[in-house]
């Protein structure tokens, strides 16, 4: 059973596992041949905005995977698809999966890293007080932290660890060892297969959690296996908060550090046989100043998909020993310039980019065409009874699968809406154009001419019927592929969840190849 | 060298287009460039955060020393940046040591990392414990076969820093702050004022003696050159540098006999090999 790691660490890594999360819906093909994704955020931070998001994201797709692909017997059978893959095909796991209900996975092993008190301080977490005056080791530890008073910002021995290590990995590292002792750390050096399975562990170079952890996951599963294939996506400055006078973190000091951080892994040739792959944007976008917690929710960049496309890329190829991977644009890139999928090489957009637009499909169709109720009397939507089971909420004891992997995929696609949007929205220093979700299915993904888009859309509008109508048509073709009519009404209800996400994702495959030049 | 910024227009893909670029192993990412900002004081020792280490003091001064040795074809002469103001300090301390060890407020402990941290583990507290597992494993990366211990310096009850087998010496990040709040100001032979956080003095700018004195004692070959060498690439450097400027012979490797290695309970202070010495004769004069 290959089975695929990702270590997510602190809230840059929860970001990239966000947009990670969006290409395993959408089928993206790199993790197919995986039989089990692991996700696994790490953070000392335990109120992290980004972090919750991510979070509940998981968990979504997490249900709709259970609903539509577990114990439904059509969901085993032979598809059409040539990529063997489906929206929400990939099941994910946790590291705590043999002891507990797999209903109640937990992707999250940050608390472990906090200190026992959530409002210690680094001094307290350390038990510094009670080395005895003018030992070695206090004089050792005065030598090496910033012992100023808690009201000073710059202050790191009485820094509060509340709201995470803030940039300091100096801080961080010194509860790496808590991480290894802990039991989901030693059951995934327990289940790790290094001639089968993957890691990747993806954060940023100039954050706290990321260094912190990094070079201690890394050393580990360096000491105890013999050539593991480990992928490092380490994400350089790309967004710059605003300078706060006072504040804990220093804007200005992110270059620096960044650089700092290439020195050290450089010398300590702790990445010497990791497939590295360094992301990042010379013009960061600038947010507002946040140390942490529930107000750390920076909007999605265009730099954390690129950490996807990383891990989506890691996770297909075959060698990434010392291998290191950066990312190329062929055109002159200045400050607010907007990126579109055409930019994009064709392994780019074969491999992932098409999967997306199937994705985006699907959630404009579910959107005008299902919720909508403009096809309620589609032969599909009665089959599968729609009418029923939309918009009713979770049904009581979880007796209606269909129902509530509706409900599941109504919230998933609502994220995935605003993922795309908030990518293309205008505060980003580099914004990615995919989609325009209020145009018409058959122009809905965004060229980088204007012209290009009218023609094809003009084009198709003259010679196709309504492609909404055209979608509708495929999804009915493939329900009826799957001899689904002719089941009886427990095998129908025992697959229709699977069934649904089959053909949604069968017919919108079909329109990315007929619509679009993906 | 790689350009690692994805968004970059020096980045071109064989296609023509945004994608994957595959670099050899062998080729460096570590992108050492000019700072464009320089930061000063406090702020500055907030550089050290980015280093997974609770010893990150001392890659910090390895770090500053290294970019200082990548300037130096063309940028030797620039002393606005953050590594130069580290470096700065790094020899203001060994400078200090240099003119006032001898002093009875100046003090040396040894931390010996087997003794300390076996302390730190079997004082049953879990909290101890972790800091003694967590110094214990990171002080064995950097020393892995060598010496095990710091030597650390005081002046009174202050933390001046300590010795390190990266740099020779490293200075805690509360020596200026304490230094200033307690209105104590040094000065090496130039005059110039030690542990200064807004300004940097590079070895060339010092006094002749004192450089004459670190050529002579790290600038050798005969030296354990392993463990300092950014340090010893440093002084090189800055020999050849003041060569051009003053056009002599530069500094020799010999000795001056007045030179005395600092000891403390009969053991020599050391770090990897290389002694820290002061200057025997007399103890300078100094201001407060």
């Amino acid at each position: 059973m290959a089975k695929l790691f990702i270590f997510s660490l602190g809230g840059t890594g929860a970001r990239i596992l966000r947009s990670t999360t969006m290409l395993l819906a959408a089928g993206v093909p790199a993790f197919n041949k995986f039989d089990a994704v692991f996700p696994i955020l790490i953070d000392n931070d335990r109120d992290n905005g980004d972090g919750r998001l991510t979070m509940e994201l998981l968990y979504m797709y997490d249900k709709i995977n259970q609903l539509a692909f577990r114990n439904h017997p059509l969901a085993h059978r032979e598809t059409h698809d040539s990529v063997v893959g489906q929206f929400f095909g990939v099941p994910l796991y946790d590291l705590q999966s043999t002891t507990r209900s797999p209903k109640n996975k937990v992707f999250n092993i940050s608390n472990i890293l906090c200190p026992p008190n959530p409002r210690m301080r680094f001094a307290d977490a350390i038990n510094y007080s009670r080395l005895p005056a003018n030992s070695p080791t206090k004089l050792l530890v005065e030598s090496l932290y910033n012992d100023a008073n808690s009201f000073d910002p710059q202050s790191e021995l009485y820094a509060n660890l509340i709201i995470g290590f803030k940039g300091n990995a100096n801080i961080g590292s010194v509860f790496q060892n808590k991480l290894i002792d802990t039991p989901e750390f030693k059951y995934f050096l327990r289940i790790y297969n290094p001639a089968v399975d993957k890691v990747v562990i993806a954060g940023s170079l100039f954050g706290g959690c990321g260094m912190s952890v990094m070079p201690a996951i890394v050393r580990i599963i360096k000491q105890n296996f013999h050539h593991p294939e480990i992928g490092v996506v380490l994400a350089q400055p790309y967004f710059l908060p605003k300078m706060v006078h006072g504040g804990a973190i220093n804007p200005e000091l992110f270059i620096n550090k960044t650089n700092a951080a290439f020195s050290y892994l450089e010398e300590s040739k702790l990445l010497d046989e990791a497939g590295v792959y360094i992301i990042g944007d010379p013009y960061p976008t600038v947010i507002d100043y946040c140390e942490g917690g529930p107000g750390q929710k920076n909007g999605d960049n265009v730099v954390e998909l690129i950490g996807a496309l990383s891990i989506a890329n890691f996770a297909e190829r075959i060698h990434t020993y010392g291998k290191r991977y950066s990312f190329s644009v062929d055109f002159c890139l200045t400050k607010g310039d907007t990126i579109y999928i055409d930019d994009f090489d064709m392994e780019t957009k074969g491999k992932v980019f098409k999967y997306i637009a199937d994705f985006a499909y699907s959630v404009k169709y579910y959107y005008d065409g299902i919720l909508s109720g403009k096809y309620d009397r589609a032969a599909y939507f009665r089959a599968l009874r729609l009418q029923e089971y939309l918009r009713m909420g979770l049904s009581k004891n979880g007796e209606r699968s269909t129902q509530d992997m509706l409900y599941h995929f109504e919230r998933f696609i609502y994220q995935f809406k605003g993922w795309a949007n908030e990518l293309n929205s205008n505060d980003k220093s580099h914004r990615l154009s995919m989609f325009n979700f209020h145009n018409n299915i058959d122009d809905m993904i965004s060229y980088r001419s204007h012209e290009a888009e009218m023609d094809r859309s003009h084009l198709y509008r003259l010679f196709h019927r309504s492609p909404m109508s055209d979608m509708t048509s495929q999804m009915d073709l493939f329900l009826r592929e799957m001899d689904f009519y002719h089941l009886d009404d427990k095998s129908k209800n025992d697959n229709s969840a699977f069934a649904f996400l089959n053909i949604i994702h069968a017919a919108s495959r079909y329109i990315t190849t007929k619509y679009s030049e993906l | 060298m790689i350009k690692n910024f994805f968004l970059s227009e020096d980045n071109i893909n064989n296609t023509g287009r945004i994608g994957f670029i595959e670099t050899p192993h062998n080729v460096s990412f570590y992108q050492s460039m000019q700072h464009p900002l320089t930061v000063h004081g406090e702020t500055l020792n907030r550089l050290s955060s980015v280093f997974p280490t609770p010893f990150a003091r001392l890659y910090l001064f390895e770090y500053a020393f290294r970019e200082i040795n990548f300037y130096n074809t063309h940028l030797f002469p620039n002393v606005g940046t953050t590594a130069h103001l580290l470096v700065s300090q790094c020899l203001d301390l060994l400078e200090f040591i240099y003119l006032y060890a001898e002093d009875s407020r100046f003090g040396i402990t040894e931390w010996d990392m087997n003794d300390e941290c076996s302390k730190l583990n079997n004082s049953g507290d879990l909290q101890l414990k972790l800091l003694g597992k967590s110094l214990k494993s990171t002080f064995e990366e950097i020393t892995p076969s060598l010496s095990h211990r710091i030597f650390l310096f005081t002046w009174d009850d202050v933390v001046l820093g300590g010795t390190s087998p990266y740099t020779l010496v490293y200075t805690s990040p509360n020596t200026m702050r304490i230094l200033h709040e307690r209105g104590l100001s040094f000065r090496g032979l130039n005059g110039e004022i030690l542990f200064d956080d807004t300004k940097a003095t590079p070895l060339y700018m010092r006094a002749e003696e004192f450089q004459q004195f670190i050529y002579n004692i790290y600038g050798g070959d005969s030296e354990n050159t392993v463990p300092y060498a950014e340090f010893k690439e440093y002084i090189k450097n800055n020999n050849h540098y003041y060569k051009e400027q003053k056009q002599f012979a530069g500094f020799d490797t010999q000795r001056p006999g007045e030179l005395q290695p600092l000891s403390v309970i009969g053991k020599d202070v050391e770090t990897c090999g290389a002694k820290i010495y002061c200057f025997h004769e007399k103890v300078r004069p100094f201001k407060f």
